[in-house]
């Protein structure tokens, strides 16, 4: 081929894949050299105000990207990349809106936060659409990596700082198990190719004859998405993570990572490895079921706010792996996005108002909530409804989200788990609901009130608003969301 | 396999070797400790200060920049190796990655992290 | 040619190293090494594989995982300092203030 050929080619047909993603990486580099000289150290609204604006126009880029396989089919836009793009970058915009007055209280500038959180979408960008073992891993790597820094931000408190560093080893030692996995089923498939199709058909070959190599790798791969997204036995690190972070990070790691590695976990075990579907499937049904019983029973015993929501959203995790258990991965794709677009607006709301609280010296234990109802009814509504919602209480749209999960469930036999799964639920309604109780029954001193970031209100309205719309559209809504997004 | 034979014997005649020499000059050497011979020998001067001394924690952060940009340049081996084939479009796509990197010492030039105080 | 075997014998054993060392070892500095170790083991599969099948993607794979090997030694050793700093220790066994 020509060099003119080849570089028209690149130009034409591969590159506008990743204009959404090639923006983040772009724009985050020129932010931090030479951005960073022009602005005044004393601006710091200015950098949100950028990355936001970036992010913004990445989504659109993403969203109308052309419906194609690229770069030696290694990345690809569909449906479902289409679709968890959009949510990592919703997931990046709140944490944005969220993060303002934990910043505006640090001395110095901010960019390389803003940055970090730019890069680590675009990380998420790139996961999603991934349709080859070399893409995949490096993406969730620079997703992981940014998050990393991230935790550890606030580098003078050392509950950040060892927040980080455990996060760090224990995300190490999973990307080691990965590309050991990955590497295994290189072998396993003669060494020729990454490629998530040609993979399959390969390895549904060798399986066939019960290879040793197959069952090890595919289970390592498996175990190094587990630790991604949190998922029992590989969830150590979430709760102390999530409770070391700045706040607007734990909200971070709840929601854009998670869409972004179950978009993943789709597209390698949902599509990419269906001719090898028994090797995996009893082990991703053990480690759903303990997520879910794990992921409550813990939350049930937890003091504060944040690390309630880093163990209920195992549980959370642990109902979504039943999607990609899913036969139908159409099906699945749809059901998982719809339940992480919902937890997103839930999970983003009560993330602002335990930052708001937090910000007046309250907030992360549980019983700072008390009397919540009197001092604050308007926020204290909001707050129930975030919480009933991520019980699945109906009619809230938590309910549907969920509905629709387990009815797939079922419809693809996996009757036993969803079981468990409506028994976990109930124990979660117990934890969700105590918090509405501590709110509205529980007396407090009373203390004084401080005004909410216009963003945060914002970001609590406009949740709330959504989750009320959902509730009154329902299932139809949905429904025809999920076909639009990701049909 | 064969023809490893002659580097397995190495590998044993290399392991035999420090054991047995460590044992004779055990056997032949007169035992006479004394303080002098105990201490640190730093050119014939008396020891200033211990042999375990910490390093700035600035030599830390050169070091892992340093490593970076090191290990980046592993990306160039592949091009150079192939260089002739690659021809024009591959000389543009090392330069994209070679200007990328520029930015990167431009930010940590620009926060000052070369500078040694 | 070495048996493919044998590669998967030897990576096995590095990968086992490194999977023992971060689980025993307390020195932070340490189980970062030990997790570095598990990602050559991938890239020795990973080259032997390719070079056994004749195909260069094994190969490019690998160098790729060295640059990113890299990355994240830098990111492991700056969290390090900054809490050798704050609080004076790399012992995993002292950092305790938060509890799982």
């Amino acid at each position: 081929m020509s060099f003119a050929q080849g570089l028209l080619e690149a130009l034409t047909k591969d590159l506008p894949l990743l204009y959404g993603p090639a923006l983040l990486a772009v724009a985050a580099t020129l932010m931090l050299w030479p951005g960073d000289r022009f602005v005044g150290r004393g601006n710091k609204k200015a950098w949100a105000f950028v990355a936001a604006l970036v992010l913004l126009a990445a989504g659109a880029l993403a969203l109308t990207a052309p419906t194609d396989e690229g770069f030696n089919r290694m990345f690809r836009v569909d449906g479902l990349t289409k679709g968890f793009q959009a949510l990592c970058v919703m997931g990046g915009l709140i944490t944005i809106a969220l993060s303002q007055p934990q910043l505006n209280a640090l001395k110095e500038q901010t960019v390389e936060y803003y940055a970090l959180i730019l890069f680590s979408v675009c990380g998420m960008m790139l996961l999603v659409g991934a349709t080859d073992l070399v893409s995949m891993y490096f993406s969730l790597e620079l997703m992981a990596l940014c998050i990393y820094v991230l935790v550890a931000y606030l580098r003078h408190q050392e509950r950040s700082v060892e927040a980080g560093l455990k996060y760090f080893l224990l995300g190490a030692f999973s990307s080691g198990i990965l590309l050991y996995g990955i590497s295994l089923l290189f072998a396993a498939a003669g060494g020729v190719t990454t490629n998530l199709a040609e993979l399959n058909g390969r390895l549904a070959l060798v399986s066939a004859n019960g290879s040793l190599l197959v069952y090890a790798g595919v289970l390592m791969v498996l175990v190094g998405f587990a630790f991604k997204v949190a998922a029992v036995p590989f969830h150590m690190w979430s709760p102390d993570a999530y409770e070391g972070a700045p706040t607007p990070i734990t909200a971070f790691m709840s929601m854009a990572p998670k869409a972004a590695a179950l978009g993943a976990f789709l597209r390698v075990f949902g599509t990419g490895f269906q001719g090898i579907a028994s090797d995996w499937m009893l082990p991703l049904a053990y480690i759903a079921g303990a997520s879910m019983v794990l992921g409550n029973v813990a939350a049930l015993r937890q003091q504060s706010l944040k690390r309630l929501l880093a163990y209920s959203s195992i549980a959370h995790v642990g109902y979504m792996l039943l999607g990609v258990m899913s036969g139908d991965a159409q099906a699945g794709a749809q059901a998982i996005w719809l339940y992480m677009l919902t937890y997103l607006l839930m999970q983003s709301g009560a993330f602002a108002i335990l930052i708001y609280l937090q910000g007046k010296g309250e907030g992360e234990r549980i019983d700072d909530f008390r009397g919540l109802g009197r001092r604050q009814p308007v926020l204290a509504f909001a707050m129930m409804v975030f919480l009933l919602s991520l019980a699945g209480i109906p009619p809230l749209v938590g309910f549907f989200s969920k509905f629709i999960l387990f009815k797939l469930a079922i419809e693809q036999g996996h009757v036993a788990l969803t079981v468990l799964a409506l028994l976990t639920s109930a124990v979660a309604a117990y934890y969700y609901l105590n918090v509405v109780a501590v709110m509205y029954f529980k007396e407090a001193p009373e203390t004084e009130r401080a005004p909410m970031g216009s963003l945060a209100t914002l970001v609590v309205t406009v949740s709330c608003a959504l989750i009320l719309v959902g509730t009154f559209f329902g299932f139809r809504l949905m429904d025809w969301m999920g076909r639009i997004v990701l049909g | 396999m064969r023809g490893y034979a002659p580097i397995l014997l190495l590998f044993l005649v290399a392991l035999a070797l420090p054991v047995i020499i460590w044992n004779l000059s055990r056997l032949l050497r007169p035992y006479a400790p004394s303080a002098a011979k105990a201490s640190t020998y730093e050119c014939g001067i008396t020891p200033a200060t211990e042999a375990r001394d910490q390093f700035s924690v600035r030599y830390y952060l050169v070091a892992v920049m340093f490593l970076v940009f090191d290990v980046e340049t592993v990306f160039l081996f592949p091009w150079a190796v192939q260089m002739k084939e690659l021809a024009l479009f591959g000389l543009i796509e090392i330069g994209i990655f070679l200007f990328l990197l520029l930015f990167g010492y431009g930010y940590i030039w620009s926060k000052g992290a070369l500078t040694w105080e | 040619m070495v048996p493919m075997n044998a590669v998967l014998l030897l990576s096995f054993l590095l990968f086992a190293l490194g999977v023992a060392g971060v689980l025993i070892r307390r020195n932070a500095l340490i189980i970062l090494m030990c997790a570095e170790l598990m990602l050559n083991a991938a890239n020795l599969n990973l080259i032997a594989f390719a070079r056994h099948s004749g195909t260069p993607a094994g190969q490019a794979f690998a160098l790729l995982v060295m640059g990113l090997a890299a990355a994240e030694v830098a990111i492991g050793l700056a969290i390090v300092v900054a809490l050798y700093r704050k609080k004076d220790t790399v012992q995993v066994d002292d950092i305790n203030l938060l509890k799982g």
